[in-house]
């Protein structure tokens, strides 16, 4: 079965390589386009991963972050931050805020594939074969 | 006829006013201009990055999906190449707009400069040799590695880029003590050109300056090299003279060795 993921990301063009890269990956993905939308499809779905973008409207994304994390059912859930400012500032209070894991834009292939892949380990779950998409043909 | 004097400024904080520190003098401060320029690429940097990341992104998976396409692959390549260029243009230009401090840590600075020089000698070619010196023993200052080799990078290729063809360009790395000073370590890069007129030496490191003067690079590097050690809390002078070549000085806080494990 493939492992359920959710990219939330205003950007539709960041949004939409972003879920590509996933699903060539093996990866099942859902998008959210504002921090609203996002919060709401994890408390619903409750993926396995959040890839969470920090600037988004209606709801920033360390906000999301910290909302997720301070509930029960949806803390366990890993989140992966992106930047594109590449702010230690960000990173700061992301953290602080709860996330797992940061990358920052714009990033490579591997290194977003490592990080989930690093984060879903982590967290444990059902094991999963993953497509190395920067092998597949 | 007689040389010109060597004239030596200190340029701490050269574009910005908040960061100027004990011994920088009013020249250092930054123009209106400069500071336009701070904001304006901070600005860029931030919105193509998100371009750049969708760019980059497709062609990654063009490269994955048609792995067994020559021609495909050739231009996508190509892709790839230039975005990699203009991923380190935007790290430039971060650099430049100051709000991305790298984490500093207690470092021996000799391992970097030989590492630096054995990777920028190939691109220095023939055109200068580039010799590394380094005081006897650990050197152990508070820097990013990672900044410190980007600025060696930028700074040997504007030493060779005004140096005669072969002659050298030196790194020189040296604890410096003056009494009821803490120590400091400088890592001193001299080229052999033909030096910068004293009334230009505190411009040097504003963006463009350069390129307007000499036509060197994209006029960014020296911009770069300044943000770099501002957000590193490091100091910049400059040596130099018409005719006498350019030394650019770097000086960081000095650090024990850290401690075994």
């Amino acid at each position: 079965m493939k492992r359920r993921l959710l990219v939330v990301d205003d950007e539709p063009s960041i949004a939409k390589i972003v879920r590509k890269q996933l699903e060539v990956a093996g990866y099942e993905v859902t998008v959210a386009v504002d921090g609203l939308e996002g919060l709401t499809i994890a408390r619903e779905a409750l993926p396995e991963l959040i890839v969470l973008d920090v600037m988004l409207p209606k709801m920033n994304g360390v906000e999301v972050c910290s909302t997720l994390k301070q509930d029960p059912k949806t803390r366990q859930i890993p989140i992966l931050m992106l930047t594109a400012k590449a702010q230690r500032q960000d990173q700061d209070t992301g953290l602080q805020a709860g996330a797992d894991a940061f990358l920052t834009k714009p990033f490579q292939l591997e290194e977003l594939l490592e990080k989930v892949k690093t984060l879903l380990e982590r967290s444990g779950g059902p094991p999963q074969t993953v497509t190395d998409a920067t092998t597949s043909a | 006829m007689p040389r010109p004097p060597l004239e030596r400024s200190r340029l701490n904080g050269p574009l910005r006013g908040s960061t100027q520190r004990r011994g920088a003098r009013p020249g250092a401060r930054p123009t209106p201009h400069s500071e336009a320029v701070i904001q304006f690429a901070w600005g860029v940097a931030h919105d193509f990055s998100n371009l750049l990341q969708v760019i980059l992104g497709f062609a990654e998976l063009l490269r994955a999906q048609h792995r067994n396409d020559p021609a495909v692959l050739d231009s996508v390549e190509e892709i790839l190449t230039a975005s990699h260029r203009a991923k380190r243009l935007v790290a430039d230009l971060l650099a430049i707009g100051r709000r991305n401090p790298p984490v500093t840590q207690a470092v021996d600075v000799g391992p970097v400069l030989q590492r630096a020089a054995a990777r920028l000698q190939p691109q220095l070619g023939a055109k200068a040799a580039l010799h590394v010196a380094v005081d006897s023993g650990p050197q152990y200052a508070i820097l990013d590695p990672e900044s410190l080799e980007r600025i060696l990078a930028l700074l040997c290729a504007f030493a060779a880029a005004g140096t005669p063809e072969g002659a050298a360009v030196t790194v020189r790395a040296a604890r410096v003590a003056s009494p009821g000073r803490r120590a400091r370590l400088r890592i001193s890069v001299r080229g052999a050109g033909r030096g910068v007129d004293r009334a230009l030496v505190r411009r040097m490191f504003e963006p463009f300056f350069m390129k307007r003067q000499a036509g060197l690079g994209n006029g960014l590097e020296l911009a770069v090299v300044a943000g770099l050690m501002e957000q590193q809390h490091g100091s910049i002078a400059v040596e130099t003279a018409p005719g006498r070549g350019t030394t650019v000085h770097l000086s960081f806080p000095t650090a024990a060795a850290p401690a075994a494990t």
